[in-house]
């Protein structure tokens, strides 16, 4: 019960700071930091979202990465629908849980690779499909694919925030990230599923965590 | 502010100021007149004291105070039928069943949905109208 309201407060303090980050990024004159706001206020929904998702599962702990992935394709409908060039496709098994540490990280790396593809992968005149996959691999693995037919590697440029995010958040969740470019871009990522995730992480020994601790305190 | 016949009006009914002040900035910048209210009852008001002389309502759900925006929009729409309704929430997912043909969208939105879809919903409410 506190878990849940703590997740509604966490999203309700997260999407007032996106709405903060958005009033701001309306008011510059200058393209490119409108740009880089609203980005900013993207990756701070990305994190409501899932503390949305958290606060309405049974559990508190865990998220459908389905329910994840509808949410996140119908919040992006309205540009997509604008655009009939952009079709936007999920095929997502039900039932594929993460837990809340995997959840939050896996939210951001969607919301970017998606957001990307939607805003990047079809210049001017061009069309396509965005297709976005999840399922289970076996071996209590989870894989997600974010494919689309567009201009390919391109829109996400080596170096750039976006990539760099993606790579470190695919790090803290285990995971592992395959890149293809032939035709258009598909970005497979693939990390252990929440199952292990139900028992808190036990410190293998006590006296490390308790040093572990105290080194920080100290920094 | 005079009103020219192609200005759109819509009352945005919103707690949260910060989420209120950037949905008054999405709408202004695209032309439209936005006349906000913080609770149900101050929106009834407004939409009172211009006989529903208001192209659309967009309203969250849950706020404070005794009408919800569900509540809200079901009053809105018997009375003045013609102004087209918007609600969203970030906590219920309303199905298609509000009334007049009125449009549900989800919180967190992009920032260009509520704008396309009081196009959208205002066009066809003045189709209907002629």
């Amino acid at each position: 019960m506190l878990l849940i309201e703590v997740n509604h407060r966490a999203k309700n303090s997260l999407a007032i700071a996106a709405s903060l980050l958005g009033i701001q990024g309306r008011r510059q004159q200058e393209p490119s930091v409108r740009a880089h706001l609203e980005e900013a206020q993207d990756r701070l929904q990305a994190m409501a979202r899932v503390h949305d998702l958290l606060s309405k599962s049974e559990s508190s702990q865990r998220v459908d990465v389905a329910t994840y992935v509808t949410d996140l394709c119908e919040a992006l409908r309205p540009i997509t629908e604008n655009d009939n060039r952009i079709q936007l496709e999920s095929q997502v098994e039900v039932g594929v849980l993460v837990g809340a540490n995997t959840a939050v990280p896996l939210g951001i790396i969607l919301t970017e690779l998606i957001t990307n593809a939607v805003k990047y992968a079809f210049p001017a005149t061009r069309s396509g499909t965005i297709l976005v996959a999840v399922r289970r691999s076996g071996q209590g693995r989870v894989e997600v694919l974010i494919q689309d037919n567009g201009i390919g590697m391109s829109h996400l440029r080596e170096g750039s925030l976006g990539y760099g995010l993606v790579r470190s958040l695919v790090e803290q969740i285990n995971g592992e990230m395959d890149i293809q470019s032939e035709s258009g871009l598909a970005v497979t990522i693939s990390f252990p599923d929440g199952s292990a995730e139900t028992r808190p992480d036990l410190p293998l020994a006590p006296t490390a965590s308790f040093d572990q601790q105290q080194s920080s305190n100290l920094k | 502010m005079s009103r020219t016949p192609s200005t759109i009006v819509v009352v945005l009914v919103e707690d949260e100021p910060l989420i209120r002040m950037l949905a008054a900035d999405l709408l202004e910048d695209e032309g439209f007149e936005v006349i906000e209210a913080a609770t149900a009852r101050t929106a009834l008001s407004i939409l009172e004291k211009r006989n529903g002389d208001v192209d659309a309502l967009f309203t969250d759900v849950d706020m404070p105070g005794d009408m919800n925006g569900l509540e809200l929009a079901g009053i809105v729409h018997s009375r003045w039928p013609r102004v087209a309704l918007l609600v969203t929430s970030g906590v219920v997912r309303v199905s298609n069943s509000l009334p007049g043909g009125g449009v549900f969208l989800g919180k967190p939105y992009t920032s260009a949905a509520p704008v396309q879809l009081i196009r959208e919903l205002t066009l066809r409410a003045s189709t209907i109208a002629c």
